[in-house]
């Protein structure tokens, strides 16, 4: 039975020849003429965006393998990937409409749902404005279902109540790359794991949460002594496996230790003062406003986070500072981030923060040298963020304050000039806030959770669900029955991965093609179906421009072809991108201006760019290899001098633990899919709780003990599992259970980021009690 | 190892005792029929000839997958059995018949809609596979079978994989049997 390591590296290597060779690889399991067709997609959990080929057979999907042509993932994938034919094949998808009557959920039919739902939105407008209908959407609907729904509520209704859940997870980064380099998006590529020497890894649990790509990290790092992994974060996740030094900061204080790296860099000489002069500038903010200082005003900012000062307020060893500094000035350094920096009331500046430490070292825009955001969604990128669906946002860079990029939108969109509001509209926590004060009445919630994902859940549960007088108007489209549909008045069954085509954009700035392979279960329909059906009912009722949409759209395809045509002129341009190009190709990366551009692995780089070639940013000055942030104002990324502040809730006497949430590798976010594969649910059938063995030791608690995790706002209670992950007066949470018990986000903290509106999930105040 | 097997019981008298005890029994393996008068579970279950049984002979560790399900494993049933029994070896009440198949995996898998291998086997809950996430050695013992452990078959994977956490594709089973997500209506 079974090989040998010598067979199953020769094994190995004969399916990379036949890879290279371009042979269709047969996945074990399934015999070539057992599977009526493989197909090629890509898988709908986390950024990464793996390449996938799937086997369909009788009207299903029997295997699902990782790609092993596709050129970045490489034939891998992860657990939650490999059962995603379980989950799309659940028994307990749904399948037909439901009302609300007498407060019962009720099958309808499609055309009294979708009546019901037109009729309550025209309703709300006609009778309190535009401003009182808000569109919630999410980094798993397609691009072309975004770009949809905010064109729709934009262009159409006339208000910018247009968000989504990337702002709960990306807003900050999204903040730290538009401050810093003047537009959003990460300018390096996944390439860049295969040249890189230094990896740091700031707030990031890669192993769970992105394991295709710290898979990578550990085959670059395998048999290489000069390859080193750094880690910034105060828990021990199970990235310590290949971490060679860890950097453990008080949970919240990790600005100041940035703040010290940089103090060595310049202090020991290790910056790049060349890079510095020709593309970085210096900002600071002074009494509310921005003002330019100098690279001299920058080392003496500095001066204050020495490491050994460092120490005394993060607790993080002054000489581990010292090394990491050196360690990342040395490079070719790749820094990845994900929730750890980016769920914080400080989020942006500790985005902006890393950005600094490539700034001054030139460890950027070179061959493992970048500032890489990671993403935890399959399309927060190419969906929401590119497709500006957000409140302030307008496709492909453009924001709603400024004139003429509404001007640009509502001409392509043959919306009447000054239809889009020249106001962002409201972020998700205000929008949810404004639910609960019947300001907004009537809201469409696609393809997210927030009954289960808002932090300090339970107020906004009641402004969805709570049961009053004149209750504003919740339409939720899912796969599912979720925490969010328990409390919808309408509820629609949508079609889900594999059963509607369009596009994912996921980290490295690819947007690939998901074919549509099977037929959704029972009355199921493809959300922008529901879309185009739900705007040509709000034609007939008056509340939108006849022919705004309807007539111009019969599908996803013909939404494309606009998209396209949005990104002209654009740092996106993308119109390379048709749709019989995606379909051939394992994705493309932006830019691609034209048919027969590959794709841009690096952007802002000279003779990679194509945008630095010819158009609006082109600059022919440039040799080989030179990088010019186009982007930025006066095209120089901003160092920004910010402030070393802590969370908005630190713990204190009467709550003296912090609570941090995250995931495992298992389960993907509120779990409403992984939960239906049994092999994933039975990983971890329950919530727990890590608990430190010095905390444990004086609460009483061992492992498999109840405790009652509490806030100001609200407690859990959950299974303690006593382990050293969890820095001492530290507990952790993945939020992935649905019950009532370990639901965790009646715990967590609603406080956000003031640039980016994205909340603290990282960090509040709780006191434990063995129950 | 924890609770340990069934006909010991019989050993030891305590069956004339009155003591009950049952055990999840595989189709095609209840009691003789036409004839043969004994009480339903009287005997505890045969094991088929697999390389698992075969190692568990020696290594104790049916509960592995016996109490968590790994594999389509029966789950063990043993109530109110003395504590003497859970130290016993499985294979010492169990009997091995030479060239059976795992009755109730075949007659699953042929149910099953998805194709056969599709998935990657879950590894079992116990404290050397909790370790296999920090320390990615799992083919220390599964590329040769020490410890019985089954032998890895990844024939035309990417090379990629050789040098992945196992943990990426193979999920650690923690329980039997969770309660589905409550369908919200």
């Amino acid at each position: 039975m079974g090989a040998t390591r010598r067979d199953f590296i020769k094994g190995a290597a004969a399916a990379a020849v036949v890879a290279v060779a371009g042979r269709r690889l047969p996945a074990q399991g399934v015999a070539p003429e057992d599977a009526a067709r493989w197909v090629k997609s890509v898988c709908r959990f986390c950024g990464t965006g793996c390449g996938v080929l799937l086997a369909v057979k009788d009207g299903r999907i029997a295997m699902l393998r990782g790609d092993p042509e596709h050129p970045t993932t490489k034939g891998l994938v992860c657990a939650k990937a490999l059962f995603l034919p379980k989950v799309v094949h659940s028994p307990d998808r749904l399948t037909h409409p439901l009302v609300r009557k007498n407060g019962q959920l009720e099958r309808a039919s499609w055309e009294e749902a979708m009546e019901l739902l037109a009729g309550r939105f025209a309703e709300a407008i006609e009778r309190h404005g535009p401003d009182s209908v808000a569109f919630y959407g999410s980094g798993q609907a397609l691009s072309e279902e975004s770009y949809l729904a905010s064109r729709l509520f934009k262009g159409g209704i006339g208000t910018n109540n247009v968000e989504g859940n990337p702002r709960l997870c990306m807003a900050s980064a999204v903040g730290g790359y538009v401050t810093t380099f003047g537009k959003d998006e990460p300018m390096g590529c996944y390439e860049d794991i295969d040249h890189a020497r230094v990896f740091f890894l700031v707030g990031s649990n890669a192993a769970e949460c992105h394991p295709v790509i710290f898979d990578r990290i550990i085959a670059r790092k395998q048999g290489r002594r000069d390859v080193l992994v750094i880690a910034l974060d105060p828990r021990k996740s199970p990235i310590q496996t290949n971490v060679d030094l860890h950097l453990d900061p008080l949970p919240g204080q990790d600005l100041a230790v940035l703040h010290a790296m940089a103090q060595v860099i310049v202090g020991e000489k290790r910056h790049d003062l060349r890079f510095i002069e020709r593309n970085v500038q210096f900002k600071a903010t002074r009494d509310g406003q921005t003002v330019a200082v100098s690279f001299e005003e920058y080392v003496e900012f500095l001066s204050q986070y020495t490491p050994e000062r460092a120490q005394m307020t993060t607790g993080v060893k002054a000489e581990k500072i010292v090394e990491a500094a050196r360690l990342f000035a040395l490079g070719p350094t790749m820094s990845l981030w994900t929730m750890g920096l980016n769920q914080r009331t400080r989020g942006v500046w500790a985005n902006n923060l890393v950005h600094n430490l490539h700034l001054i070292t030139g460890q950027i825009g070179k061959p493992g040298a970048t500032s890489f955001s990671l993403t935890g969604q399959p399309n927060a990128c190419g969906g929401v963020r590119d497709t500006g669906a957000l409140c302030g946002n307008l496709p492909y860079g453009r924001v709603v304050t400024d004139a003429a990029h509404r001007a640009e939108m509502e001409k392509l969109w043959s919306a009447e000039p000054g239809t889009i509001p020249d106001k962002p509209g409201l972020d998700t926590m205000e929008l949810f806030k404004a639910l609960g004060e019947d300001r907004i009445r009537a809201m469409l919630i696609l393809t997210t959770n927030p009954g289960q994902s808002l932090p300090n859940v339970e107020p906004y549960r009641r402004a969805m669900g709570g049961a009053r007088p004149d209750k504003p108007f919740v339409a939720v489209i899912d796969a599912f029955p979720t925490r969010t549909t328990e409390l919808a008045d309408l509820v629609l069954p949508a079609a889900m991965w594999s059963e509607k085509s369009g596009v994912f954009g996921m980290s490295e700035r690819r947007y690939q093609y998901m074919p549509q392979v099977l037929a959704p279960p029972g009355e199921a329909r493809a959300d922008l179906d529901v879309l185009l059906d739900f705007a040509a009912r709000l034609e007939r009722r008056g509340a939108v421009k006849e022919g705004f949409i309807a007539g111009r759209f019969q599908n996803a395809d013909d939404v494309w072809e606009e998209m396209r045509e949005a990104s002209r002129g654009t740092a996106y341009d993308f119109r390379g991108m048709t749709r019989a190009r995606l379909m051939k190709e394992r994705g493309i990366r932006w830019p691609a201006p034209t048919e027969q551009h590959p794709g841009t692995a690096r952007r802002y780089v000279k003779g990679e760019d194509p945008l630095l070639d010819e158009g609006p940013y082109a600059d022919n000055s440039l040799a080989d290899g030179e990088v010019k942030f186009y982007a930025a104002p006066e095209q120089r990324a901003v160092v920004w001098l910010r402030p070393a502040l802590g969370p908005a809730e630190p713990p204190d006497a009467g709550y003296p633990f912090v609570l941090s949430t995250g995931r495992v590798l298992e389960h993907w976010h509120t779990g409403t899919m992984t939960m239906r594969a049994e092999e994933l649910r039975r990983a971890y059938p329950e919530a727990f709780v890590e608990v430190h063995p010095v905390d444990a030791m004086k609460l009483g608690v061992r492992t498999g003990d109840r405790v009652k995790i509490e806030s100001r706002r609200g407690a859990a209670v959950i299974k303690a599992w006593v382990t050293e992950r969890p820095r001492p007066g530290s507990v952790f949470v993945p939020f992935h259970w649905q019950d009532e018990d370990s639901l965790i986000n009646r715990v967590t903290i609603d406080a956000c980021d003031p640039i980016s509106k994205q909340p603290e999930y990282k960090i509040c105040a709780v006191r434990l009690e063995k129950v | 190892m924890a609770r340990r097997t069934v006909a010991w019981a019989a050993l030891l008298g305590l069956a004339g005792a009155g003591l009950s005890f049952t055990a999840v029994q595989e189709p095609g393996h209840e009691a003789a029929a036409g004839g043969e008068e004994f009480a339903a579970n009287a005997f505890p279950p045969t094991l088929s000839d697999t390389e698992p049984h075969a190692d568990a002979w020696r290594e104790d560790g049916c509960l592995r997958c016996h109490e968590t399900g790994v594999g389509d494993a029966p789950l063990v049933v043993h109530r109110d059995l003395p504590p003497l029994l859970l130290e016993v070896k499985c294979r010492t009440c169990h009997v091995l018949i030479p060239g059976s198949r795992p009755r109730e995996r075949a007659a699953a898998a042929a149910a099953e809609p998805f194709a056969p291998n599709a998935f990657p086997p879950m590894m079992p809950a116990s404290a050397v596979h909790d370790r296999a996430w920090l320390r990615d050695d799992c083919l220390l013992c599964h590329e040769d079978g020490t410890h019985g452990a089954p032998l890895v078959r990844h024939q035309d994977l990417p090379s990629l994989y050789l040098e992945a956490k196992c943990r990426s594709c193979h999920v650690q089973v923690r329980a039997v049997a969770a309660a589905r997500p409550e369908a919200a209506e």
